[in-house]
């Protein structure tokens, strides 16, 4: 099957757009009876709360059991606001909006109180929430009749488009379609931007998408909203479409069904999800299996593809995702070797700027104490980075080198002391926040993407230097166009001070498909892509061979050289930290032992016995 | 653009043409019945569909309308009225139906009012009781059972007059025919003098009421009147009350007037309760016995749900003939057939006719004790 | 004055007994939450499978109602298969749906144990319907002792018999953790799951056993609190789910005698709720204090706060 080309500049390919355009004007008048008009009703609106889901749960890696009371929350707000129960009376296009905001403001809300807790307590507090929000609408009826209770609030008012009636099935088909298509485009522009790549780096690896300077709470809970937002919007017009809303309309079954579709569609595959919803409203009522056979299938579906296909049974298939074929083979399934020497030769300009260190103090760490219950990892550490300069971090493992990097760059706070960053006291600041200020770090055991394509990776380090938001995304705005056009150019440009490694069809090979080397290299390419000035590269070489390792460390000595960055390097390898080093700080349970050029601190007693021990009176 | 075509094209698509929902007799004839087929209300609305299935096998075995076989359809809500409104839809699309028994529950009744009702088809009730049904202005809905006005005065009568009560506590589920018959008889109560009225809420199935009967004993009523659906509910209720040390009597629903659901499972705790029911004790009734003989062999013992079904049914198919008569049906005629129905003689041992909102003229509310094993019939009230 | 005193004194005889019950399920889940830090959400089916085994145990053994063995005898016997069944159950999910998952990420786990849930509670509605199953209890209790009443509070045997139960069923449970190897093998694998293995414990032999074990106390929740209410039907796991882990997650996740404190304290602040407010809202309480649980203090009120390795 071909692969339709893309619609729009950024959006879903033209068999889906025909799909839906097909959906809201042909299908409508084709169908033989009300009752199958309105199963198909149905399923746009399944297909708009599977899309909101998928946003959450899917891009965003939420566990949220809570969804469906969004649903219920647009709904019953429609209610409220379209009919003689409590006598207002808005206009349907009003009324719409409206409801997605209140359960927009809803899930804002109930995120702000969870949405730190970890993914357990976040399913638990969800599911909580869900509980409450039923059990409410069963029971504020009395004293004030505000829900209706058991009984529902039933009997809305008439639909007026611009004074057009609908009325008939047909209208509220379309009109249900269009709706589930603006929501289909929307999830598109999300995925396909800065916002979706924010989001998708929170989903892989939390932490290290905190110290690339996406502010994971903020996002969180953004993209939290955002799907109740969507569930809201469903709401409404499942509320219109139904003329009623009753609490058993947004109960647990509802939500198990809705993740059965995104689970099945595969989470973040938007067209899969798509398919998913229409494949589990259809097929049900065309099996005519109800009632407790087609719950029972629900949850065997569950089961099975966590287990046996966890991404879903839509993705690999061509129209539904990017083919599966790795880039780095060619047409005949060889491996293209990658045989390039990194070495290119340097034919930039001899004019090009030179940096050298220099003594301008850019970062302190003054009396730093980090004790982890009894134990002290760090103990009152005390030294000076300056600008432009290569200072190495050695020691004996457990010496508390990565605690370090991990203190500043904001994951610890210290119990004493005080990291100051040209003059600007950053102890407390929080990683995202550190990386803003300049100051990027990559990990000693790797914290990739791994579900992202090497260009992925690094662009989404460009989250915290562009700003385009919700509705520079969706509409395209210049903002969004421009900031994309440059992303996409930095990202480019970072990867190809790596020579050929990571380039041309490497852009798009997902992580975990690359050489060990390699995935240190993107790490570090996505730790410059935050454009910092200060890098911490915990043990860059870790793993790599003497071949490798000579690469690096001439990598590291450009990266000062001719990019002028300032570089803290934690390392083992001796000769590397020889080659590289303008000073050595060397530290042992958590202190700091001796701190000099290489020279005089390879010469230390105290350095060597750390290392080697003391010189035993067996032999000399 | 391709996109505008396309919609223009669907545009001249859109046209949506009006089904009169009139039909010839030839194409078949179907009638459904909606109730809560699941669940814990199954085996009263069972007892209404066998019942129903009974006058339309006794029809087919007659010829059937016009040479025609009559077919019942169920349509299970499972007590959910989002499922209930699924039924409707089902029903309203099918063309050859003409009529439809049920729902029975109050809260179901309402929420699909709408969709029956701008389809015109005919739905005659044989249990629900919220007065509102019939007072939305739609035409097709119709009864055979008293509304809850009714039994909320003849009940709260009773409370006074026969159980002699000074206080009572009136417990009540939060669906719409609990809610509206709790409060109907508290009116009626108001109404009598009795103001010494405790007010609660139960939930349906959730099997543990010790915590709200706690509440109860402390009031110390005279009566307990428990007003929930379903029989199950209502056993755990008299079971509890016991058990607490609640001397109380104990007065329960419709739904409770079923043997084996509330007077076995409750083991004896339920002696000496009384229930209310919209129909008279059916063993008495001379006219009844042919129907009582016939489904006892094919179904089992009867409840009080049952007879008024076989009326309800009876009384649809008479209407639905009369408008097959001239080889076609619609169901407006069943409808404009069915409002005409005046002195109806059935099984029940009076005669039934409709007022013009649809509801029955005359309905009376029956009182049963529990003795032994089974239910007597101790009292007729008709609002006096 | 008395009035008040009787009413509450009965609320928290209330109280405790459907805490002990709570207690009971809550442990399951904190068991395997310890060693396998997964919430296993079909734990909540197990207590309704608990229920309907010792509805089946009971319908075998009688005869219109009435028992055909010693009633003592029938209870236990009831008590023990539904244990048993519970446990049995939990083995097989714990190998066909969990143990494949070990390595996946959390949310695939968490979903599937939602679709382990979903399949049972609806097998049970597909092959036995929506409709309860009564239990007839009134043969299994000696005649003079249905009901006996200390000062104003009534008590009911059954009352009496499942606190007693479940206290009996939580002393036992301490005693192996605390005092036999198994348990300490326990414990060793929910503090540190890869040292436990390097140390030499058959570390999924243990989470076998803690599948076992936690099942079989939440199938003798389910038929404790079934012969209480005398009815249960296919609906009942998923809200004792909810309150069991409610109560797990205010004694504090991962430990035991948080489990059981937590169970006793939502028992009681549901009864001393239905008290004060309408009673509808019970339910409301336990989601409450679950969120109130979780936004203020999320380790509980025994857990301990875990730091996450970087």
């Amino acid at each position: 099957m071909k692969r339709f080309k893309p619609f729009l500049k950024i959006g879903p390919n033209t068999g889906f757009i025909i799909f839906f355009v097909l959906c809201l004007a042909v299908i409508p008048g084709m169908l033989p009876n009300n009752y199958w008009q309105s199963i198909f009703s149905i399923t746009g609106v399944y297909v708009m709360l599977a899309l909101g889901l998928n946003i959450v749960a899917g891009f965003t890696g939420l566990l949220d059991l809570s969804y469906i009371a969004f649903f219920g929350i647009g709904g019953y707000t429609f209610a409220f606001l379209f009919s003689d129960h409590f006598g207002i009376h808005f206009p349907f296009l009003l009324a719409l909006p409206a409801c997605a905001l209140v359960a927009m403001t809803a899930g804002f809300l109930l995120g702000l109180t969870s949405i730190r807790l970890r993914g357990d307590y976040l399913a638990i507090v969800t599911l909580a929430f869900a509980q409450i929000f039923k059990l409410l609408l069963l029971n504020l009826d009395t004293p004030v009749n505000i829900t209706g209770g058991v009984n529902g609030i039933y009997a809305f008012d008439m639909v007026k488009l611009f004074s057009l009636k609908i009325v008939s099935p047909e209208y509220y088909s379309s009109l249900i379609w269009t709706c589930a298509l603006i929501v289909f485009i929307v999830s598109f522009r999300l995925k396909e931007s800065r916002i979706g790549r924010g989001w998708n780096a929170i989903r892989e690896d939390e932490l290290a998408a905190n110290t690339i300077g996406i502010n994971v709470t903020h996002m969180k809970l953004f993209s939290f909203a955002t799907g109740a937002m969507i569930a809201g919007f469903a709401g409404a017009v499942f509320a219109s479409f139904q003329d009623s809303v009753f609490p058993n309309n947004f109960d647990f079954q509802q939500l198990v069904i809705v993740y059965c579709m995104v689970i099945i569609g595969g989470l973040g595959n938007i067209y899969g999800v798509v398919a998913g919803a229409v494949v589990l409203t259809v097929l049900p009522e065309v099996l005519r299996e109800y009632g407790g056979l087609r719950m029972m299938i629900y949850g065997v579906v569950l089961v099975t593809i966590m287990a046996l296909r966890p991404q879903g049974l839509f993705s690999g298939i061509p129209g539904f995702t990017k083919p599966m074929r790795r880039p780095d083979k060619d047409e005949t399934g060889e491996l293209r070797a990658s045989t390039d020497l990194y070495d290119s030769p340097d034919n930039d300009d001899m004019n090009a700027e030179k940096f050298e260190k220099t003594n301008l103090t850019l970062l302190e760490i003054q009396d730093l104490t980090l004790n982890f219950g009894g134990l002290k990892a760090i103990d009152d550490l005390d030294f000076v980075l300056h600008k432009n300069e290569i200072l190495s971090i050695i020691g004996p493992n457990g010496a508390g080198k990565s605690t370090l990097f991990n203190i500043i760059s904001g994951i610890y706070k210290s119990d004493k002391g005080k990291v100051i960053y040209k003059g600007l006291d950053i102890s407390s600041y929080r990683p995202h926040g550190v990386a803003k200020t300049g100051i990027a770090r990559t990990f000693q055991n790797l914290r990739l993407f791994n579900e992202l394509s090497v260009i992925e990776n690094v662009k989404s380090s460009r989250f915290c230097r562009t700003r385009a938001f919700f509705f520079s995304v969706i509409f395209n705005l210049p903002l969004n166009k421009r900031e994309e056009k440059q992303t996409d150019e930095a990202a480019k440009k970072i990867l190809n001070l790596f020579g050929k490694r990571l380039t041309g069809y490497r852009y798009d090979q997902k992580v975990s498909q690359l050489s060990y080397a390699n995935r240190r290299r993107v790490e570090i390419a996505r730790a410059m892509a935050t454009d910092p000035e200060i890098l911490l590269l915990d043990e860059p070489s870790a793993g790599m061979n003497p071949q490798e390792t000579l690469e690096i460390t001439d990598f590291i000595k450009k990266l000062r050289d001719r990019f002028g960055y300032t570089i803290l390097v934690i390392e083992h390898k001796l000769n590397l930290v020889k080659a590289v080093s303008d000073r050595v700080v060397v530290m042992d349970h958590g202190k700091k032992i001796c701190e000099g050029s290489y020279e005089d601190v390879s010469k230390n007693p105290e350095v060597i016995e750390a290392y080697l021990g003391k010189k035993g009176k067996r032999g000399n | 653009m391709k996109k505008i075509s396309i919609l223009l094209f669907a545009a001249m698509v859109l046209m949506v043409s009006q089904t009169a929902f009139a039909n010839d007799v030839s194409k078949g004839i179907n009638v459904g019945n909606a109730g809560s087929f699941t669940g814990d209300a199954a085996a009263p609305c069972m007892e209404i569909f066998n019942s129903s299935q009974l006058a339309v096998d006794e029809w087919n075995a007659r010829g059937g309308i016009q040479g025609v076989q009559i077919k019942q359809i169920m349509g299970d809500d499972a007590l959910d009225p989002a499922q209930g409104i699924n039924v409707a839809r089902k029903f309203t699309s099918d063309e050859t139906m003409y009529g439809v028994v049920g729902p029975p529950v109050s809260h179901i009744a309402q929420a699909s009012l709408k969709i029956y009702g701008q389809s015109d088809l005919a739905c005659i009730t044989t249990a629900a009781s919220k007065p509102e049904l019939t007072e939305s202005g739609f035409k097709h809905f119709f009864r055979v059972n008293a509304r809850n006005d009714a039994h909320g005065w003849n009940c709260a009568l009773f409370i006074k007059n026969t159980l002699k009560a000074k206080k009572v506590a009136v417990l009540n589920e939060k669906v719409a025919y609990c809610e509206n018959m709790a409060q109907q008889t508290i009116d009626g109560l108001k109404k009598l003098g009795i103001t010494d009225i405790m007010t609660d809420t139960i939930v349906a199935g959730s099997k543990d009421y010790s915590a709200v009967l706690t509440k109860v004993k402390a009031f110390n009523p005279d009566v307990l009147f428990f007003v929930a659906t379903t029989a199950p509910d209502q056993a755990i209720g008299v079971r509890q009350a016991k058990e607490l040390g609640i001397t109380a009597t104990f007065f329960g629903t419709e739904g409770a007037r079923d043997k084996t659901d509330f007077i076995e499972a409750s083991e004896g705790a339920a002696e000496g309760a009384y229930v209310y029911h919209f129909s008279p004790d059916i063993y008495s009734i001379k006219e009844a016995a042919e129907y009582v003989k016939q489904y006892e062999t094919k179904y089992g013992s009867l409840s009080g749900f049952g007879p008024p079904a076989y009326e309800a049914m009876n009384i649809l198919l008479t209407a639905i003939d009369l408008a097959a008569k001239d080889g076609d049906i619609s169901r407006s005629e069943v409808i404009s057939n069915l409002a005409a129905i005046k002195e109806y003689k059935g099984i029940l041992g009076f005669p039934i006719s409709f007022d013009e909102k649809g509801d029955l003229l005359g309905g009376a509310t029956y009182f049963f004790k529990v003795k032994g094993k089974d239910f007597e019939q101790v009292a007729v009230l008709t609002g006096k | 004055m008395e009035d008040i005193f009787s009413q509450l004194s009965q609320q928290a005889i209330n109280g405790i007994t459907i805490g002990g019950v709570y207690a009971l399920i809550a442990i399951g889940y904190t068991m395997v939450y310890g060693v396998l830090s997964m919430l296993n959400f079909a734990h909540g089916e197990l207590y309704m499978i608990g229920g309907f085994t010792g509805w089946f145990v009971l319908q075998i053994f009688s005869v219109n109602h009435v028992p055909v063995m010693n009633a003592a005898l029938l209870i236990s016997l009831m008590i023990i298969l539904s244990m048993g069944m519970s446990a049995l159950l939990g083995l097989v999910i714990e190998r066909v749906a969990y143990r494949p998952l070990r390595k996946a990420p959390r949310m695939n786990l968490l979903l599937s144990s939602l679709g382990v849930s979903i399949f049972i509670q609806n097998f049970i509605l597909y092959f036995q319907g929506a409709k309860v199953k009564v239990f007839h209890i009134s043969h299994l209790i000696p005649e003079g002792l249905r009901t006996f009443h200390v000062g104003g509070v009534v008590f009911s045997f059954m009352r009496v018999f499942v606190i007693v139960v479940c206290f009996v069923l939580m002393v036992l449970l301490t005693l192996i953790i605390k005092k036999t190897n198994i348990g300490k093998s326990i414990r060793a694998t929910a503090q540190d799951i890869e040292a436990a293995a390097f140390m030499g414990i058959d570390t999924d032999r243990i989470i076998v056993i803690v599948f076992l074990i936690g099942s079989a106390l939440g199938g003798a929740a389910g038929i404790l609190v079934s012969l209480l209410f005398t009815q249960v039907d296919y609906y009942v796991g998923f809200q004792a789910g909810l309150k069991g882990f409610t109560a797990a997650v205010l004694g504090g996740i991962g430990s035991i005698p948080g489990a059981m404190a937590g169970g006793l304290l939502l028992g009681i602040c549901e009864a001393m709720a239905v008290t004060f407010f309408p009673s509808a809202y019970k339910d409301v309480v336990a989601f409450l204090i679950l969120i109130a649980v979780l936004i203020f203090r999320p380790q509980g009120l025994l857990g301990e706060k875990i730091r996450e390795k970087v």
